[in-house]
């Protein structure tokens, strides 16, 4: 593309930097933002600068928060005793949508992959022992993607939590859901959520 | 090895773009027999690959979809109607640098490469085959792998599970290295989630090769009048030992040498001949012959399984054997319905004196640079 302004193309460029808008969508964007009042362009920028630099991780949970814990952590009429296990903070939107999970939550963080660099270590999986070791967790729900990644980091942590008194299901895996928990349909996940099943320890 | 009349897949027009060295082709074939004739790099085993490609959705030859554009093009597209079953749908393979690679059959987007193959069956034989008698354990394992994943889907998804676990499992054991020592427990969670698919691919391993084994033996005995006495091992980790227990006992390896020491990964197929291992040992008509037997074996199986006649590509297959094996191969190809058949050779005479001697409908073409064009064989 050729511009015929540097300001505008720097505009451009740095919109066409963000995921999935390419530099037609961000040309359009830029343009628009151009016909606005300036104070426009200031409240989006603020609200994001705002949110950046405030966006705290909840102590417990791992998830996005405004405090020290977040607001799902810190609502009282949540059952504390139930954790769902999720990988990113997405999943837990997608849940939190379909309105049928009243427990807690604990962010992962991502999956184990060797190859793709991430180790046990990368995850918040000492976190995750360290809260059913100290608190009264009764039960962890493990919501993750039903891929071999996903099957490998269940079946490490359940091995890691083999011998604390809490109960280890599993949302029905690989039913309805085309990969990724982001993308199943918010019925489905409550629905599967709400049918999850006692995992089977391979192996012992 | 005749069957109750299978069904035949047959493919009737070829359309390529920028595909190798084909800016465009739009061809007609013959539902039995079609002749390619031209000089050294012409472009006749790019006709053959177009054709692969189209059936499996990637090249026969390269692993790299971007080498299969035609120098200086940013797109290919390879588009063919097939017949099968009396019905007849258009398949069409699209390829744009930046985009992923798109398969349509009968103009419906196909989502997974997984479902596609072993829809369009079919079997290659081209001359770097040998590699496989030739070469290490590994395309020995690929060979079977592939038939194995065309007739049974449980078996690709073992493979592709196990492949994908080995994978975690080595690249942990690099990751450990130095000091620090890769997280045992996970290491051994990998052995245990690889137990499963490697018996599944284990199993199916065995069983195949034995019945494999005789169909295999025949065809070389029908090619090489009888001639060589051949075999083929199976040969496995897991002959010996349990899956667990042997990954248990190389876990000093692994983690010396920072790959997985034991498993169905290092299986081989040896293939003898006289008592004698073929790759040292056989000259290279018998290495030739050895390598169409098992192919037109692997094409025995698809078929049956299938109950559909695969297309057969046979790249350059005439050359290095002598006439009387020669003969005995045309005349297996007669008594045994092969469906339709793609033949190049560079020699027109000798692909006329076949033609003759197949006495099948056919058509004949001439490659020339990347164009063809229709001819009669006299
Ligand atoms: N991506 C590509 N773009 C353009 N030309 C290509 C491409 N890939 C291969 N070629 C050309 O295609 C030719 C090889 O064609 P091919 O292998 O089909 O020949 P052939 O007729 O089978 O010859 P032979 O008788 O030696 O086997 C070579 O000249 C090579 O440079
Ligand atoms: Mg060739
Ligand atoms: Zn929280």
């Amino acid at each position: 593309m050729n511009f015929s302004s540097k300001l505008l193309e720097s505009g451009v460029d740095a919109l066409s930097s963000l995921p999935s808008i390419g530099k037609k969508t961000a040309l359009r964007l830029a343009l628009f933002l151009l016909k606005q009042e300036p104070g426009f362009t200031e409240e989006i920028s603020n609200a994001l600068l705002k949110m950046r630099r405030n966006m705290r991780e909840c102590q417990r949970c791992h998830n996005m928060s405004d405090e020290a814990i977040c607001a799902i952590c810190a609502d009282r009429r949540r059952d504390q005793q139930v954790i769902c296990l999720v990988e990113s903070i997405r999943d837990i939107i997608a849940i939190e949508e379909t309105q049928q999970f009243k427990g807690v939550y604990h962010v992962l963080g991502g999956l184990i992959s060797p190859i793709e660099g991430v180790g046990p270590g990368d995850l918040t999986i000492d976190a995750l022992v360290e809260r059913v070791s100290t608190g009264q967790i009764q039960e962890i729900i493990m919501a993750l993607s039903p891929t071999i990644e996903g099957d490998t980091t269940i079946y490490y942590i359940s091995r890691k939590l083999k011998d604390l008194p809490v109960k280890i299901s599993t949302i029905a895996r690989g039913v309805a859901f085309g990969g990724d928990l982001e993308y199943a349909d918010e019925l489905t996940l409550g629905r599967s959520i709400l049918a999850r099943v006692p995992y089977q320890n391979q192996g012992d | 090895m005749l069957l109750n009349k299978p069904l035949t897949l047959k493919l009737t027009q070829l359309k390529v773009t920028n595909f190798r060295n084909y800016p465009y082709a739009d061809i007609h074939f013959c539902p039995r027999i079609n002749y390619f004739t031209g000089a050294n790099g012409m472009g006749k085993t790019n006709l053959l690959d177009a054709i692969y490609f189209l059936c499996q959705g990637k090249s026969y030859f390269q692993s790299n979809d971007k080498q299969l554009l035609l120098h200086g093009q940013d797109f290919l597209r390879v588009e063919g109607w097939f017949e099968k079953d009396e019905k007849r749908f258009p398949v069409v393979v699209k390829l744009q640098t930046g985009k992923k690679k798109q398969i349509l059959r009968n103009n419906q987007p196909v989502q997974r490469l997984s479902d596609f193959v072993g829809e369009l069956p079919l079997v290659f034989i081209a001359p770097d085959d040998t590699l496989l008698i030739r070469e290490g354990s590994e395309a020995r394992r690929k060979f079977m792998d592939s038939t194995l994943s065309q007739l049974y889907r449980p078996y690709l998804d073992a493979l592709l599970a196990y492949n994908n676990l080995l994978k975690q499992r080595n690249q942990l054991l690099k990751m450990g290295g130095d000091n620090r020592a890769p997280d045992h427990a996970l290491l051994q969670i990998y052995a245990e989630q690889m137990e499963q698919p490697a018996k599944v691919l284990y199993q199916h391993r065995k069983a195949f090769l034995s019945a494999f084994l005789p169909v295999f033996q025949d065809i070389y005995q029908a090619i090489s009048g009888g001639h060589e006495r051949v075999q083929i091992t199976y040969q496995s980790d897991l002959n010996q030992e349990e899956f667990l227990s042997g990954v248990h006992k190389q876990l000093r390896k692994d983690l010396i040498l920072q790959r997985t020491c034991f498993g169905v990964h290092r299986d081989d197929f040896l293939l003898d001949m006289e008592d004698q291992p073929v790759k040292p040992y056989g000259s290279q008509g018998q290495v030739k012959s050895f390598l169409i037997s098992l192919k037109l074996a692997q094409y025995h199986f698809i078929r049956q399984h299938k109950n559909i006649a695969p297309v057969l590509l046979l790249d350059d297959i005439f050359d290095k054997l002598d006439p009387r094996r020669v003969d005995q191969l045309l005349a297996f190809i007669l008594e045994n319905q092969f469906g339709q058949i793609f033949v190049t050779d560079t020699h027109e005479e000798r692909m006329a004196q076949i033609a003759r001697q197949l006495g099948e409908v056919h058509h004949a073409f001439r490659v020339n640079e990347g164009s063809l064009t229709q001819i009669q064989l006299v």
